[in-house]
């Protein structure tokens, strides 16, 4: 009988059917929980749903009737959090993301949600913090996660967050290789932090391990010009028009391309002028 | 976002752990002519050797009157008739077999041409008018489990199904048969599909009901696998990466253990490595939006591309996302994918995907979790080319001279300054592919199931991607998401709502608002060079290998859309790029080239292929146009070479006849011109030509429909006794500034016969009877 009962349940909400798009799995539900208004499942599913559909009013509507329903799990609360934050009201989001995280300390979705919502309370040393974590405890995490706690570290007004933003970033590659969007941003903190030795090194890197060269050079160039060094950024802004002299046609006339060499030349005359 | 469905895990155990030998939905021969299929020889219709090949063909739920039948069978028959052959090359892993029907209302069940089951069926002989033992319900489902009484090689699965009497309305028939492994015996149950190639290595991927080593036998030939690729960590989910390969070579392999072997070599059973990076290599690439639903749908449109390709190697499948519904779990993944669906192209044509929401539904891509990212092996390092992404999520990578791009329009950030657009940025800005296809889920023009006015990924995928891959000379742009088909022109410039589009404006080039069809409108063209250098590319959607959905499908920017069935096939080829749109029907419904000739450049000299242009150049978009001809008289003779007869003979549609100025006698005809096709003769005020009948002949004869244009022209002394005059008109006359003089039908003063009552009359035109 149990089993039976759940089959229809999953026949109802179209499991067993393998067509369906959100707003028909939707409505599928919508029947379903006419059928069974008791199952408190159905809700949580149509809540999630919901939120995807981005109609998070909706959502709160379902996950409110699961915890009036006592079921009582980490999705309900990851999904509870999430409503919240789309309707912009952060403080409750972070109310019902901290129980989500005591029902499921693993649960790396909730992690990260509770990122974005210490971020936009300001709260940007717990945020970094919990970025962090996020970080560490995903197997294979994205290099967004590395970005979002530099971010967050950089914003940290704590004395002892000094330093982190980069750190977390050097940590990223070492566990991911090297990756130019981490590199990047990188040499950004590494400039914020006036510490442009270092930033030049980094973008030196970069120049030695990149295929097209131009837009290095011209970004080292303009580290030059914030140290004050003209000789070696009028250098590179030479081999920026240089590297993009020597691409193929086809790849050098590139709107692109040819937007690059204009800023390039343009630099370069002032530097001159 | 990810959602799981614990529930129901147990069906996963339950649906993997056995082979699948038959899978629900498979092919069967059938026969439904209302008797019994008649023996030929001592052979009978359900043995091994029976000839079936007269046998009508279709996928199951084969039967009749429920209208849920993917192939309908003649409602006539009282008994239909079905065979399925298909190759056990291991059957000795086997213990048992498991069987599940679906039937209405009786059946029974040979294996190699000995019953071993009855469903619902009286007991003794069983003959065509044999009913039903009783009324089954609607798509009954028995199970049953038999022993293993497979051969080495081919069996045959036969099925006779009975209707309960006669007046019974409808006959039903699907089923499904798996090996139940004996203990301790490993076999596939997903794979092997291809990951990951380059000019050097493959990765081979493939599942196993036990935890074995990966063990992959590859050679030049099926029968000389000399050399072998392993790995000694006992695993169920196998990612072989194998190394040190020729590039643009073909490979044919083998899967085993170290004591078995799962996958026995044959013709189909290959990997192809990609060419070097850089070089100019043919490509052929199958496109699949939308393909998950698991179903006959997504079958027919496989079909349809199997017979389309034929033998022809595929070099690459391109899932556009939403490839199992409706959450991308494996076990969705498995019927989507994996199992009676592509598991046998994909065994040899390597495996790409962007994320579609449904994958999403299941996977995370910040932690690049779920079976979407357990399922794939994609190249997050810059390993197949192009810039480390760090992220499976968004990658890319090359075929020789081709750069592909794939992105996730459904969970990373989408906006400008955000990880995947700086790293987009930096892989457009690396790549020197002369081509560069971009892909990802939510398309960035779309009046389908989904709007791209109103749809939050959509408009961003627009708004902030589409400038960057502009600036760098994106060539083609492939998505799902809306089901159906939809594509554009060439466009350039266009990031706002589907009513600021302007044809004129946002279509790049003199055939970019075209078809793109060489054979009419002319192919698309891109400059590789020049002022218009990299602008242009074509926006697909095509999010209907699985399912149809219907929607406004009035996005101006489309050039062709349809709410149908299909797939798309892409080929690359030196300077030449085709996409074809493939019907479910085996029709191909839309179609397009685009060139990119690298040896063009704006304002040199071409050839335009029509030798009725002179001073062919290249425009800016490298698009070959040449003027119309202007052909010229340079002497006053009847015929021959430099003559107006000549000319007039010479010249091609629209042409327009000068005269020197060594042409200053009056030009005498012997006989009547007749005009064939649309021309001007046109002379110049200051150099009055003079056409003389000689008072023997008229002048013009013009066809139908053609039109005959006389400027500055005095024509004089043209004599016909029927239809008289200096011409006579069946098409369309224009005279501008023209003289008649002396022009006679026998002896009556006639200028023209017009029957066609067609002419036009500008400047003075004057007619004179002295």
């Amino acid at each position: 009988m149990e089993t039976g009962w759940l089959f229809y349940l999953l026949m109802a909400t179209g499991y067993f059917l393998p067509h369906g798009d959100d707003h028909e799995q939707i409505v599928a539900l919508t029947k379903a929980i006419a059928q069974f208004p008791d199952s408190t499942e159905l809700y949580m599913e149509r809540g999630e749903l919901y939120l995807l559909h981005e109609d998070p009013k909706a959502a709160l509507a379902d996950f409110s009737t699961c915890v009036q329903s006592n079921l009582i799990n980490s999705r309900v609360y990851l999904g509870l959090s999430q409503s919240y934050l789309y309707l912009n009201q952060p403080d409750s989001a972070l109310t019902y993301i901290d129980i989500a995280l005591q029902l499921d300390q693993t649960n790396l979705a909730a992690l990260e949600t509770k990122g974005l919502i210490l971020t936009q309370l300001s709260r940007f040393c717990e945020s970094a913090e919990i970025y962090s974590l996020l970080s560490s405890s995903a197997q294979q995490p994205s290099p967004s996660i590395y970005l979002d706690a530099s971010k967050a570290w950089l914003k940290c007004p704590e004395t002892n967050a000094n330093g982190q933003a980069s750190l977390i970033l050097i940590e990223g590659m070492s566990k991911m290789g090297r990756l130019h969007v981490l590199e990047k941003e990188l040499v950004r903190v590494y400039l914020h932090e006036k510490r442009y030795e270092e930033a030049l090194e980094v973008q030196t890197e970069i120049i030695q391990h990149w295929e097209s060269k131009s837009k290095p050079y011209y970004e080292r160039a303009e580290i030059y010009l914030l140290l004050g060094d003209q000789k070696s950024a009028k250098d590179d802004l030479n081999q920026a028009i240089l590297s993009i002299d020597q691409l193929p046609a086809r790849k050098s006339s590139t709107p692109a391309m040819v937007t690059l060499r204009h800023k390039i030349i343009s630099l370069l005359k002032q530097l001159e002028g | 976002m990810m959602r799981l469905w614990v529930v129901n895990i147990f069906l996963l155990i339950a649906h993997l752990s056995y082979a699948q030998l038959i899978p629900l939905g498979s092919t069967w021969r059938y026969y439904d002519l209302g008797m019994e299929p008649p023996n030929q020889s001592s052979t009978e219709w359900e043995d091994l050797n029976y000839d079936d090949s007269t046998w009508d063909t279709g996928p199951a739920e084969l039967g009749y009157g429920d209208n849920d039948e993917s192939t309908v069978i003649a409602s006539s028959t009282l008994t239909g008739y079905f065979r399925h052959v298909f190759t056990a090359e291991d059957p000795g892993d086997f213990q048992s077999l498991n069987l599940s029907l679906t039937y209405d209302d009786g059946a029974v069940i040979y294996l190699n041409g000995i019953e071993r089951w009855r469903v619902n069926m009286p007991g003794g002989n069983i003959n065509y008018n044999t009913f039903a033992s009783s009324t089954s319900s609607e798509n009954a489902v028995a199970t049953t489990t038999i022993n293993n009484f497979l051969l080495t090689g081919e069996n045959v699965l036969a099925v006779e199904v009975h209707q309960r009497s006669a007046s019974s309305t409808d006959i039903s028939f699907n089923f499904t048969m798996t090996g139940v492994p004996l203990p301790g015996v490993a076999v596939i149950l997903r794979g092997p599909y291809l990951q990951k190639a380059n000019d050097t290595s493959m990765v081979v991927r493939w599942r196993t009901n036990l935890p074995t080593v990966s063990m992959v036998d590859y050679g030049d030939s099926p029968v000389s696998l000399t050399q072998t690729a392993f790995d000694n960590v006992l695993k169920t989910e196998h990612i072989l990466f194998i190394d040190s390969l020729e590039a643009q070579t073909k490979y044919f392999y083998q899967v085993k253990t170290t004591t078995d072997t799962l996958l026995f070599p044959d013709s189909s059973i290959y990997f192809k490595t990609y060419p070097i990076p850089g070089e100019e290599t043919p490509l052929t690439a199958w496109i699949l939006g939308d393909c998950g639903t698991g179903n006959n749908n997504a079958r027919n449109v496989r079909n349809a591309y199997y017979n389309y390709i034929g033998d022809q190697h595929t070099d690459m499948v391109l899932f556009l996302g939403d490839n199992a519904y409706n959450d991308g779990t494996d076990t969705e993944y498995q019927t989507a994918l994996f199992q009676n669906m592509y598991e046998h192209k994909l065994r040899n044509s390597v495996t790409w995907s962007c994320l579609g929401n449904h994958d999403g539904n299941s996977a995370n891509s910040n932690t690049q979790t779920g079976p979407y990212y357990t399922i794939f092996t994609f190249p997050k390092e810059g390993e197949c080319g192009g810039v480390a992404s760090g992220t499976e999520a968004y990658y890319s990578y090359d075929f020789g001279n081709i750069h592909f791009l794939v992105l996730d329009s459904h969970e990373s950030d989408r906006s400008v300054g955000g990880p995947m657009y700086d790293w987009c940025e930096e892989d457009l800005m690396n790549t020197m592919a002369k081509w560069i296809i971009a892909y990802w889920h939510h398309p960035a023009y779309s009046k389908g199931s989904h709007s791209s006015d109103t749809d939050t990924q959509l408009k961003q995928m627009r708004e902030n991607f589409l400038p960057l891959f502009e600036s760098h000379g994106v060539d083609l742009i492939l998505s799902g998401h809306s089901h159906s088909y939809e594509r554009t022109f060439l466009l350039n410039g266009h990031y706002g709502l589907s009513t600021t589009f302007n044809t004129a404006t946002h279509t790049v080039g003199v055939t970019g608002s075209g078809s793109g069809h060489q054979e009419d409108d002319g192919a698309y063209y891109k400059a590789p060079t020049g002022p218009e250098s990299g602008n242009g590319a074509v926006y697909i959607t095509t999010g209907s290998a699985g399912k149809t959905e219907s929607g406004p499908m009035n996005h101006p920017a489309m050039y062709y859309d349809a709410v149908s069935l299909g797939s798309c096939v892409l080929t690359v080829h030196e300077d030449t790029l085709n996409i074809s749109y493939l019907r479910q029907t085996g029709a191909v419904d839309d179609h397009f080239t685009l060139i990119k000739d690298e040896d063009c450049v704006p304002g040199a000299a071409c050839s335009d292929g029509d030798s009725c242009t002179v001073n062919d150049v290249f425009d800016n978009y490298c698009y070959c146009r040449g003027e119309s001809n202007r052909r010229y008289v340079s002497n006053s003779e009847n015929e021959g070479e430099g003559s107006l007869r000549d000319a007039i003979s010479f010249a091609c549609e629209g042409d327009t006849i000068f005269f020197l100025t060594s042409v200053s006698d009056t030009i005498r005809l012997d006989s009547q011109i007749t005009v064939s096709q649309d021309i001007v003769i046109n002379a110049s005020v200051s150099n009055p030509i003079i056409l003389s009948g000689q008072n023997i002949t008229r002048l013009f004869y013009i066809e139908p429909t053609v039109q005959l244009t006389l400027t500055n022209l005095t024509l004089f002394g043209g004599n016909e006794p029927i239809d008289g005059g200096a011409i006579l008109n069946d098409g369309i006359l224009a005279l501008v500034n023209t003289l008649f003089v002396q022009n006679m039908q026998g002896p009556i003063p006639k200028a023209w016969t017009n029957r066609s009552e067609v002419l036009v009359k500008q400047g003075n035109n004057y007619i004179r009877l002295e």
